[in-house]
């Protein structure tokens, strides 16, 4: 599922599928050494290396180490926005064609592209005619984090 | 005046009030201090170098919340008390070691310590709560973490694993002191610490344990409470093969000798005590531990 979620954004093969790790719902990039010593112990981690991702009902909800691999590749669509746009985006928001300063690698409607604030990924949406789609933006840490009332 | 209050006079301290300055660790992870510090500086907020933490800064003005804006969100910075970013700085990690945090949640301290580690090495980090584990992913996550391995277990049984570290951070479970809660005075019982004592000194024997020859053990809590503190190194140096060595710390009071006429081992005199108001921080405890 994850390998399905990056070849939407790029064909850089920039993960060895040997060196990533699912443990349950979610995907880590593990390093030999922390694989290794991961094997040997009796009990299942519920944490490995650097976080690419977790499962969330159908979709993969993407972790900012694989945003950031991503953002290094090539081949990758981008929209890089406003300081404003850029906040706007982090609580959740769409981004307006008009909030655009540049984009890389000529992105279409209905491509997904990473959302960027100078060198800085901010999350990913679907671009389209008038705006980007928000699909995922980092202000979810905190919406995670909220306490959730009984 | 609380039971407590008449035991720091006793021990001779008098707990006044502190309003602690917000403050905040600088990710070198993810993000260079002057970089940081000139990017948050455009946007009018004052920072100022706190002496004594390595990466540490007090949070003197600011227009917005640090926690809430992106620079937080791309794991530039965190809150961290003044006085909690210091047992790291103790333990000194570094970049290829095999490092235990027996006590990860929320996991500030852990990311503190890949941070020294500069994501190099083995860090193995622990926490017993699974209610406490998404704060603890997320907070890994967010910061850039990729040497760590958490597992949700209890600390104290990790030695039936046989492995064994190079350093160690038991920042125990503890009663916290009253600067970090409003009303902890009235809040709490001498039978917590009772209890807290037994849990300490499994931990701590647990961590001498697994620790390499030579291996430095640094011990914390943020508690006030001899008993979580020196009564408890006391305790390790008697009964184990380790010695108790300087923090290298210019901050605190020298740890307590002579606790309610009871008298300690000389050795705990190098570890560091923080009244609050003389540190201007919360209370807080710190012992480093070298195995023999």
């Amino acid at each position: 599922m994850i390998w399905t979620f990056i070849d939407r954004f790029t064909d850089e093969e920039f993960i060895r599928e040997d060196d990533a790790y699912q443990l349950g719902d979610e995907w880590y990039l593990v390093p030999q050494q922390l694989f290794k010593l991961g094997k040997d112990l009796p009990r299942q981690p519920v944490f490995v290396g650097a976080f690419l991702g977790r499962k969330r009902n159908d979709y993969v909800v993407p972790g900012v180490a694989l945003l950031d691999l991503l953002a290094r590749s090539r081949k990758t669509k981008k929209v890089f926005v406003t300081d404003k746009a850029a906040w706007l985006f982090v609580c959740k928001k769409n981004v307006i064609t008009a909030s655009i300063t540049k984009t890389e690698n000529d992105p279409q409607p209905g491509d997904w592209v990473l959302v960027m604030l100078n060198d800085e990924c901010l999350g990913f949406g679907e671009f389209q005619k008038d705006d980007v789609k928000n699909m995922f933006d980092i202000g979810d840490f905190l919406r995670r984090e909220r306490p959730i009332r009984a | 005046m609380s039971v407590f209050e008449k035991r720091y006079h006793e021990l001779g301290y008098k707990p006044v009030p502190v309003v602690l300055k917000p403050s905040i660790r600088v990710n070198t992870l993810r993000c260079s201090e002057p970089e940081l510090f000139s990017r948050l500086a455009a946007k009018g907020v004052v920072l100022e170098k706190i002496p004594f933490a390595k990466n540490g800064y007090w949070v003197e003005k600011t227009p917005f919340s640090l926690g809430a804006s992106i620079e937080y969100l791309r794991g530039y910075l965190t809150p961290q008390e003044a006085a909690a970013q210091l047992p790291v700085q103790v333990l000194d990690p570094k970049p290829g070691e095999r490092v235990l945090d027996m006590a990860a949640a929320p996991g500030v301290k852990t990311s503190q310590i890949c941070q020294w580690m500069q994501n190099k090495g083995e860090l193995v980090a622990v926490e017993k709560n699974n209610r406490r584990l998404p704060g603890l992913k997320n907070n890994l996550e967010r910061l850039g973490v990729s040497n760590c391995i958490a597992f949700n277990t209890d600390a104290g049984k990790l030695v039936e694993w046989t492995l064994t570290f190079d350093k160690i951070l038991l920042d125990a479970p503890c009663m916290g002191n009253y600067v970090k809660e409003k009303d902890w005075f009235g809040k709490h019982s001498q039978k917590e610490f009772v209890r807290n004592n037994a849990t300490q000194k499994e931990l701590i024997s647990a961590a001498i344990t697994m620790l390499k020859p030579g291996g430095a053990l640094v011990y914390s809590t943020c508690s006030l409470e001899p008993e979580e503190d020196e009564l408890i190194i006391d305790w390790a140096v008697r009964k184990f093969k380790v010695r108790c060595v300087q923090t290298g710390l210019t901050i605190g009071n020298p740890g307590l000798t002579t606790v309610f006429d009871k008298r300690l081992s000389n050795e705990v005199q190098l570890c560091r005590r923080f009244w609050p108001s003389k540190t201007q921080t919360e209370g807080f405890f710190i012992a480093k531990l070298v195995k023999a």
